[in-house]
């Protein structure tokens, strides 16, 4: 349940569906109403943290809103925004004077709406998990502050299999420019750059209620335990050393951007759930696999779909950890009346069957077969 | 400064664009005065009116078609998800009440103090917008692409 609350009261329902776009990536609720009256029964009911008030409504305008605000000890701190097209030093003037703790003249961009916005209440990016779609096919933009363009190219190598983009700026200012142009969704800093530039930038960026939500990962080599230790206690989101290992770059951004990664082993096709394993299995593998097992099979049964095909063959080495895989979906499948077969290259299979607990397992030489064998009335559990 | 002195015609080009890049991210270009601006099909007309040391209207017109454009770039979504005349009425009033405001902003900057009327959309084929005799009449013509969009504005000192 978000904590912040914004009630937007204007008589266009344009502007109020502006106001509630411009906060939807905000951990915040938007209320609307659509005059003075209605305005003052949401503020009373709700107890906003923010209101966005315009100026000129029929029914009751924002200046006798306004007025019946701060004359309810109720709703008297609640601080207001107000929107007005008029940009006349006059009615300026007469708006500042109301007790308002800022004004927004129409035309306005939502960018100049959050950044006023954030000035007043505190707004937070809504939490990593809770709305994001992300997945593997979406863009990204990644920022990376680095004077090495070595480095700025191997992060731009780590993700070209990927729709993400990355954009390298050398300096402070070049990365500030580019943040004025567009929001990115995670960022590299260097911690080595002159005068603290990285450390600087980093306080910057936390200060714009814009950028205050995006991870933000310093960088630095292995053994520099003092500007590591500087950076954590600053906040940062997390350190990348150097020499960098391209695989716990990757982790760290999937983790940062909270990236659904599971098309990676999971995909459906002609009604039957696949898990492709990929050739290589290391531990971050089991665990990625499994922690998309459960929603996978729970999403399977959900859309009334009873067929699993576990595929192996290009698998090279199968241990316990793999084995153990196995047998924990195995039995999901079969608590649930899901039909599942493996397929497995010889070298795999052997392997397999190597271990007494998976001795009996059926493993089929192609995806091919298992699924001829799921279709048919023989494709029971194996 | 009298009235009839003032640049209403250079400020309103100037309203009309800033308001269209910065609400719809739509860069219009300005039609040389002698153009004339015609629409086929459904016109949309948006107007205000301010009253004070200075009277007048301004009136913005376009076809339904770019007005429904108009409105999906406000709302930064598709043309054919906006689904209500309604919400392209709305639209189309906000704009014209933020060229209504920013004009009785610079009037009154100017000695000309006036109050500013609750925005109103008319709609239809074929009709024409007959102002009194005796007013200061501005016909300032768009383009953006091929949609076309008029603004007019009349005035007269109260």
């Amino acid at each position: 349940m978000p904590t912040v609350k914004i009630l937007t009261v204007d008589d266009s329902k344009t502007i109020r569906m502006i106001v509630t776009k411009a906060f939807r990536p905000y951990d915040c609720e938007v209320i609307e109403a659509s005059n003075g009256v209605e305005g003052l029964a949401a503020a009373a009911r709700v107890r906003p943290s923010l209101i966005i008030l315009d100026l000129t409504m029929p029914v009751m305008d924002g200046v006798e809103m306004l007025s019946k605000l701060k004359t309810d000890p109720a709703t008297k701190q609640i601080p207001v925004i107000m929107l007005t097209a008029e940009a006349g030093k006059e009615n300026v003037l007469k708006i500042a004077k109301m007790g308002i703790r800022d004004y927004l003249i129409k035309p306005f961009k939502e960018e100049q709406l959050i950044e006023k916005a954030g000035r007043v209440i505190p707004m937070q990016f809504r939490a990593a998990g809770k709305n994001s779609t992300k997945t593997l096919n979406d863009a990204a933009v990644i920022l990376v502050l680095e004077d090495k363009p070595a480095i700025i190219q191997l992060i731009t190598d780590a993700v070209a299999s990927t729709p993400w983009k990355v954009i390298g700026k050398s300096t402070v200012a070049e990365a500030l420019d580019e943040i004025a142009l567009g929001i990115p969704d995670v960022m590299f800093v260097s911690l080595t750059l002159a005068e603290d530039g990285g450390f600087n930038f980093f306080q910057e960026i936390r200060m714009r209620p814009t950028t205050r939500g995006i991870p933000v990962f310093g960088m630095c080599i292995k053994t520099d335990t003092d500007r590591s230790s500087r950076a954590e206690q600053m906040g940062f989101n997390g350190i990348i050393t150097k020499p960098i290992d391209v695989e716990i770059l990757k982790s760290k951004l999937v983790k940062a951007m909270n990236v659904d990664i599971s098309s990676k082993y999971f995909s459906i096709e002609d009604d039957i759930q696949y898990l492709i394993v990929p050739a290589k299995i290391v531990t971050q593998t089991i665990t990625e696999i499994e922690h998309y097992l459960k929603p996978k099979i729970e999403d399977m049964v959900n859309a009334g779909m009873t067929k699993f095909i576990m595929d192996m063959t290009e698998v090279a080495k199968a241990d316990i950890s793999v084995v153990k895989l196995i047998l924990n979906i195995m039995r999901k499948c079969q608590e649930l009346n899901i039909s599942f077969r493996l397929v497995g290259n010889p070298t795999v299979t052997s392997e397999i069957k190597a271990f007494t607990e998976a001795a009996e397992i059926t493993v089929d030489p192609s995806v091919d077969e298992a699924k001829a064998l799921l279709n048919s009335s023989q494709g029971k559990e194996a | 400064m009298p009235a009839l002195e003032l640049d209403v015609r250079g400020f309103m080009t100037k309203s009309v664009l800033h308001v269209f890049a910065t609400m719809l991210s739509i860069r219009l270009d300005v039609l040389p005065p002698e153009e004339e601006v015609t629409f086929e099909g459904e016109k949309v007309v948006g107007s205000v009116n301010f009253v004070g040391k200075m009277n007048g209207v301004v009136h913005i017109h376009v076809t339904d078609v770019f007005a429904k454009q108009m409105t999906a770039s406000m709302l930064g979504i598709k043309p054919e998800q906006v689904r209500s005349v309604a919400n392209i009425d709305d639209a189309i009033g906000e704009l014209t009440n933020m060229l209504g405001g920013n004009l009785k902003s610079r009037l009154a900057d100017h000695g000309f103090p006036c109050v500013l009327s609750i925005p109103s959309v008319t709609r239809g084929k074929d009709f024409n917008i007959q102002n009194v005799e005796g007013t200061r009449k501005e016909r300032i013509g768009f383009r953006a692409q091929t949609n076309s969009l008029l603004v007019e504005l009349n005035l007269k000192e109260g």
